[in-house]
């Protein structure tokens, strides 16, 4: 029986300053350090926009959001922006449940 | 001695004693071809994936729907991942038991662990204006589930956490 296949791809429009997230997999304590050390790997100093792009997490939970809301704070702190896009439903109702849809750029 | 702290949800059944009741029939009549599960799981958060594709396998002839399968595997990981971070914090060396038993009109998930210092009345209710990294998981749990309940027993210190979903509504 498989585990938990996480990946992230990400790619750079240096022009638009804009960095892409392609998640895929299960959103949970176990990925959500992968998603940590991928993302902050590559946070700019300053002025960058960062979306996630969640089209392939079919599950999310309390501590996938965590993550989320850490990582949020950790761009901010470096004058960033960051967007999630294409939520699947299921995922899209635990943002809805805990109103961190209103924290959240989603689109 | 047990100590017990519940928490039920009441839609569509009125009250309390009622969904409460249903509940406890559904589990005490539960037909001869329900499925029962049982796993001895370390304490390690590489197991929750497989937790959930357990689950999967033990309802997949019921064709519940995304949501209501979402719900079951969510609040089985939430509490999953309290007891790896929070009871055992990370030592892998420990391990927990897990239950689950289902039939067509009910899903019963129970978890059972050690944790002598546990208090089910001292689980702090989050304040969902304040955003912070955690602290969501029972609350998330208290929310999709039918029934919550939390024994502990004193002398042993283990836990058991069962958590109801009701499959079917009454007609």
């Amino acid at each position: 029986m498989e585990a938990n296949v996480f990946k992230i791809e990400c790619k750079v429009d240096a022009e638009k300053k804009i960095k892409i997230f392609y998640v895929d997999g299960e959103l949970d304590i176990q990925s959500a350090k992968t998603l940590k050390s991928e993302v902050m790997d590559l946070i700019e100093s300053t002025g960058w926009t960062y979306e996630l792009n969640m089209d392939q997490v079919a599950y999310l939970d309390s501590s996938g959001l965590g993550m989320l809301v850490y990582l949020k704070k950790e761009i901010t702190r470096h004058n960033g922006k960051l967007r999630i896009v294409k939520l699947n439903e299921p995922v899209l109702n635990v943002f809805k449940l805990t109103k961190l849809d209103d924290f959240f750029e989603i689109s | 001695m047990f100590t017990y702290f519940q928490t039920i949800k009441v839609e569509n059944y009125g009250s309390k004693r009622r969904l409460h009741d249903r509940i406890k029939q559904l589990i005490e009549e539960l037909p001869a071809d329900a499925t029962y599960m049982k796993m001895h799981v370390q304490g390690n958060s590489e197991t929750l994936a497989l937790i959930r594709r357990v689950i999967v396998a033990c309802v997949q002839h019921l064709d519940l729907g995304a949501a209501l399968l979402n719900d079951i595997k969510l609040a089985t990981t939430e509490a999953c991942t309290n007891v790896i971070k929070h009871a055992y914090k990370f030592n892998d060396a420990m391990s927990f038991d897990l239950e689950i038993v289902t039939s067509d009109e009910v899903f019963v998930v129970e978890v059972f662990y050690h944790d002598p210092d546990f208090v089910p009345a001292n689980i702090p209710v989050p304040n969902l204006n304040e955003i912070k990294e955690g602290g969501l998981g029972v609350f998330i749990i208290r929310n999709i589930m039918d029934h919550v309940d939390y024994s502990t027993e004193e002398d042993s210190g283990r836990v058991r956490l069962q958590m109801v979903k009701i499959l079917k509504l009454r007609d």
